[in-house]
């Protein structure tokens, strides 16, 4: 219990730490956190009105439709970051002091969660104007992004090991999270039963996806069994993933003092 | 044997291993992960690359102790106090503390240069252990130790780095620790603020914390320590007080030197016997002192020579040898003499052959100990180089007199209206002709 409390105070130190040195430097903070989605959905509206993306049929108004899949797997790439990001950043003193490990894991995943915060707050008022949201849309869209930062944060505590020691494969785990979104409904909800479409159906994400963008559009969510098994697996890779951060610690720190990846 | 609630540290049978290649380790550290999640430890034998860096170290430290460790380079010296301090887990055995350790490897860890020295304190001392009313607490006794002054509210990027230095181990002390792990910081700052430090340490040691001092120099060790281990190639040599494994240490580094030395000046004079296009090269340097037959070495307090044996292909004019002697046993890398013959006697002109030059020392004045010697030829106002012979060896041994001093001063007692009893003092080379008039 008292390991408890002091992993906890630790990793809101560092946090604290962390997020002041940030923001210290940067003018427009929460700007950031939501422009690239912005972004991308304006680009890709324009696309679709041009005619040169063909979404297939979908229940929000498009660039809503796109600026929820993009959210959702921007909130999931970011939470398969936090451990790297972590071990990476802490290199300096994990090197030098014995320190909770699990602390530097909390108070990345804190300075994440303020992000899917600030991204989930203008999802839902973008929702709440533009379509047909309330209290329920708000909940679901809630634990759509609680699903999608479990999955992630599991995922990258199960490759942040590797990730550390062997630099190629962090590039590859780069090029998988910055393409990976075509393989994600995202930005088109294929139907049909050819292998794209399956392949795209299957994704982890599709059923977060789905389930938030139903529940913006006040309907009744369609695939509520794919979304409590993702969510069920979601909970198992996070807890095995925590156990390999534990497990893993000192054997990454010794490689860190070679000074190698 | 003491009750283990007063052993405050213990460490048994520890070992510890590392590869040599970073990418190996990186495989090795992917297979280590995976023996470990299905709860294998067995790696007691070494894989392509690896070697131990620390091989069945066992010894214990009391309550309110202190431990010295000597020993070369490479020893496994930082490999122990940093699986000490628990940032590195052994490859087998077990390391107990009983309390919160210090570990003064660490100084400013974690310290972000955005951050005011302020915040840095609540970082550091976070990551040392410490809880946030403690750190409240203590906040202004670091900040006065520290003399950081109004710049505690400034980011610690614009700190100089002496400052950083000093709020580094100013946290360091503030923490309470049990365990104190020194590795050779006591060098922080002006003399002013090591003096505070080692007061400060003094003073934690008076209330009972231990302490464990990594250092070269035999002085601080027998000045500190209580107990004093002597490492080699990751295993102990001896155990015991300081005295006892200071001068096992001292006369085994002395040794390995001397072979070295030997081993050196008989390098050169073959692979310096061609003269080159320059015209003048070394071909010899040699250490002599009076009375002494071992080559390489000099004796406090008597006559030393140097004997610099030069090839010149053609007769050289304005020549100047250059000599410096640099210190590798109290302040190490500091330059404690610098002569140059042009300033002495003035400017040489040589004919060719194989002149030789000496310089002696009449009375030799540098403390007991390892010097380098860095030797070159230069010509003209400008100091042309012609040849350098760089890192070769000098030792200087004690005659017997207590050396604890800066540099040796040679010295002659009289005694009027009263007597002398002789008495033998162990070491003292009394065979030594005029031994009595240093």
């Amino acid at each position: 219990m008292s390991w408890m409390m002091s992993v906890l105070g630790l990793s809101w130190r560092l946090f604290r730490g962390t997020i002041g040195a940030r923001y210290r430097r940067s003018f427009f903070g929460y700007v950031w956190m939501v422009f690239p989605a912005v972004a991308v959905t304006g680009g890709i509206s324009l696309a679709s009105q041009s005619g040169v993306i063909q979404p297939g049929q979908t229940s929000l108004p498009y660039p809503l439709f796109v600026f929820v899949g993009i959210l959702i797997w921007q909130v999931f790439v970011d939470a398969v970051d936090v451990s790297h990001k972590a071990f990476d950043g802490a290199r300096s003193y994990l090197t030098k002091v014995n320190c909770a490990r699990e602390a530097i894991v909390l108070s990345q995943l804190y300075e994440t969660l303020i992000i899917v915060g600030v991204r989930l707050a203008l999802l839902i008022l973008l929702v709440t104007v533009f379509a047909a949201g309330d209290w329920r849309a708000a909940i679901v869209l809630t634990f759509c992004f609680a699903v999608a930062v479990v999955l992630g944060l599991g995922i990258g505590a199960l490759l942040m090991p590797f990730t550390v020691l062997f630099g190629d494969l962090q590039h590859g785990v780069r090029v998988v999270l910055t393409y990976g979104i075509f393989l994600t409904p995202a930005f088109y909800a294929p139907e049909g039963s050819n292998l794209f479409a399956r392949l795209i159906q299957c994704s982890p994400l599709a059923p977060l996806m789905s389930s938030a963008r139903d529940a913006a559009a006040g309907l009744a969510i369609a695939q509520p069994g794919f979304l409590a098994v993702v969510f069920g697996v979601s909970i198992i890779v996070l807890v095995t993933g925590m156990l390999m951060i534990r497990v893993s610690a000192p054997i990454l720190v010794e490689r860190m003092l070679m000074g190698g990846r | 044997m003491a009750p283990a609630s007063d052993i405050c540290l213990s460490v048994s049978g520890v070992s510890k291993k590392f590869s040599r290649s970073v990418k190996r380790a990186m495989v090795y550290g992917a297979y280590d992960l995976g023996l470990a999640l299905l709860g294998k430890i067995d790696q007691m034998f070494l894989r392509e690359t690896e070697f131990w860096a620390l091989r069945d170290v066992s010894f214990a430290v009391k309550r309110g102790r202190s431990m010295g460790v000597v020993g070369p380079n490479g020893s496994g010296k930082t490999t122990l106090m940093r699986l000490i301090a628990g940032v590195l887990a052994p490859t087998a055995g077990h390391i107990r503390v009983n309390g919160r350790i210090a570990p003064m490897l660490a100084l400013g860890a974690g310290f972000k240069p955005v951050l005011s020295g302020r915040e840095n304190i609540f970082l550091n001392l976070s990551l040392l252990g410490v809880s946030h009313r403690e750190i409240a607490d203590r906040l202004e006794a670091i900040i006065d130790f520290a003399e950081i002054g109004e710049a505690i509210d400034a980011p610690t990027g614009t700190y100089s780095s002496g400052m950083v230095a000093r709020l580094g181990f100013s946290c360091a002390v503030h923490t309470n620790p049990q365990v104190l792990i020194v590795d050779e910081v006591l060098s922080v700052g002006d003399v002013k603020f090591r003096r505070k430090c080692r007061n400060r340490i003094n003073d934690l040691r008076r209330a009972g914390t231990s302490m464990l001092l990594v250092s070269h120099s035999g002085i601080l060790i027998q000045a500190l320590c209580d107990e004093c281990l002597y490492l080699r190639q990751g295993k102990i040599v001896v155990q015991g007080s300081p005295e006892k494994v200071l001068a096992r240490y001292e006369s085994e580094i002395m040794d390995s030197l001397a072979a070295d030395n030997a081993a050196r000046v008989a390098d050169f004079s073959n692979l310096r016997a061609k003269p080159d296009e320059l015209g003048v090269r070394l071909l010899e340097v040699r250490f002599t002192s009076a009375g002494f037959a071992e080559e390489g070495t000099w004796i406090a307090g008597r006559e030393g020579s140097l004997m610099v044996t030069l090839g010149c292909l053609r007769a050289v004019k304005e020549m100047s040898i250059n000599v410096m002697i640099t210190d590798l046993s109290h302040q190490i890398g500091e330059t404690v003499q610098f002569m140059t013959s042009h300033r002495d006697i003035g400017w040489m002109c040589l004919e060719a052959g194989r002149p030789e030059l000496r310089l002696t020392f009449p009375s030799v004045g540098l403390r007991p100990g390892t010097y380098r010697v860095k030797i070159s030829l230069s010509q003209g106002p400008l100091h042309d180089l012609l040849d350098v012979a760089e890192d070769v060896k000098l030792i200087v041994q004690d005659a017997g007199y207590d050396a604890s001093c800066l540099y040796f001063q040679p010295r002659e007692w009289n005694v009027t209206g009263g007597s002398v009893l002789e008495t033998a003092v162990p070491g003292r080379a009394s065979e030594w002709e005029g031994a009595e008039k240093l």
